[in-house]
């Protein structure tokens, strides 16, 4: 059964893409197909796994805009059973061109359908807004995956996404339901870092939405996409690296998987 | 004292899923990795197109680790056989006379038959290593000091550096056997 997870947050620098890097890397390294959607023009989830953005020939602006098949954009990485569908810059005019067409909401889903079968898990890296690209993500995700920045401003945008998440579910009839909010750029020296903790703790109380694992603040994991590979492969023994794959471990075990 | 986290070990593991001289910017795509499959696949493929496709792709890998681990279970088998087959020979008393044979064969030169039996093996050993290349050991300080090598040389490679050396000794130590796969 494959499950489509968009991983979404309107605030930038929050981990959205070291989240679907690592844990997609995560997943394959315990054996699932694993495919990752750059739906970022800002291409970082497509240079984290060593792609040249510039040399790509086909993105998934060219699928989304009808140009390609889909599997056409489709690549494999140096990971095993680990996919991915690039992004360059292209894709920053694609909200304009969607937003012309009519059901502009389901190009995105349509355009997935034919490579969703084909893999145990799709994660969909967004850009740090919440426009037409957003609401087609939403609409094609079976569930949302929400990284917060351990600190203060990350809580103000979150009753913000989860009214976005409302919206589509009643405007567009697609609910979306939370896979997990995840704690990142963790860091247990700080008084704040606890009291958000705590703050996300009493927000979702009662639910098992806020994941049991934190991501701390890594330098390795920063590093790592700077020599275009996950931080499982740069640095394996990393703190970074340990928690994505503790994450990975709780979806699956969350999935009934374990 | 045991070492906590999931990291344990996991350098280790790389090699399974890591593939570190795929060049992230090739132009194969997915399409052409199934067409690449269509290709080899039967008619048949046309009376279930979704599940075909996706075991072609994800059990390509798969299907060639089952074939060595086919491969190591027929050779244990082989390795049971000869057991079973020398306590049957003890039993029947023949084992002493298998010994006297090997005695006297130390102290003679190669016969023919016994260099053929040994292009046998060189050819064996060379289907096998066409396979699976990769070797796994055990050593503590070695992997002390590779992991101290990684963690201050980002770019460090484990495994490059491992068969380096590997290769060093291994040629010093056994030139003959090392002269036999000189195509490699």
């Amino acid at each position: 059964m494959s499950e489509v997870i968009a991983v979404m947050n309107q605030k930038g620098g929050c981990g959205k893409t070291t989240t679907v890097v690592n844990t997609a890397t995560s997943l394959a390294v315990l054996g699932k197909s694993v495919l990752v959607v750059d739906m970022d023009p800002q291409a970082n989830a497509t240079t984290s796994f060593g792609i040249d953005k510039t040399k790509i020939e086909n993105t998934i602006y060219d699928a989304i805009m009808g140009d390609i098949n889909i599997k056409k954009a489709t690549i494999p990485t140096f990971i095993k059973n680990l996919f991915i569908i690039p992004s360059n810059i292209s894709l920053s005019g694609a909200g304009m061109e969607l937003s012309k067409r009519d059901n502009y909401h389901i190009v995105l889903k349509e355009t997935l359908q034919d490579v969703v079968p084909l893999f145990d898990y799709i994660f969909i890296d967004l850009p740090p807004s919440l426009g037409v690209i957003t609401v087609n993500a939403l609409v094609a995700s079976d569930s949302v995956l929400i990284p917060i920045q351990a600190e203060y401003y990350a809580l103000e945008g979150v009753a913000d996404l989860i009214n976005t998440i409302k919206l589509v579910e009643k405007r567009l009839r697609s609910p979306t339901p939370i896979k997990g909010i995840l704690l990142t750029l963790f860091d247990k020296r700080t008084r704040l870092s606890k009291d958000v903790h705590k703050e996300l703790k009493n927000y979702f109380g009662g639910t098992d939405l806020l994941f049991k694992t934190i991501i701390p603040r890594n330098i390795r994991l920063a590093e790592a996409p700077s020599f275009g590979k996950p931080c499982l492969i740069y640095d394996p023994e990393s703190t970074g690296t340990k928690a994505y794959l503790k994450l990975a471990k709780e979806i699956l075990k969350r999935d009934g998987e374990i | 004292m045991a070492r906590k986290g999931l990291g344990k070990g996991l350098d280790s593991l790389i090699p399974d899923f890591y593939n570190e001289d795929f060049d992230s910017n090739s132009p194969q795509s997915l399409e052409d990795m199934l067409n690449e499959n269509g290709d080899s696949e039967d008619a048949d493929t046309s009376k279930n197109e979704e599940a075909p496709e996706k075991e072609n792709i994800f059990d390509q890998i798969e299907k060639e680790t089952e074939s060595e681990k086919e491969e190591s279970l027929q050779e244990e088998e082989k390795v049971e056989e000869e057991v079973s087959q020398n306590d049957e020979d003890i039993e029947n008393g023949e084992a002493s006379e298998d010994i006297s044979s090997d005695i006297s064969g130390e102290e003679s030169v190669q016969t023919p038959q016994e260099i053929k039996i040994q292009k046998e093996h060189v050819a064996e050993v060379k289907e096998i290593v066409d396979k699976n290349p990769r070797i796994t050991l055990w050593s503590s300080r070695s992997s002390a000091v590779f992991r101290y090598l990684r963690k201050t040389e980002p770019e460090f490679s484990i495994s490059k550096e491992a068969s380096i050396l590997i290769d060093e000794a291994v040629s010093k130590k056994y030139p003959e056997i090392w002269a036999l796969f000189d195509d490699y």
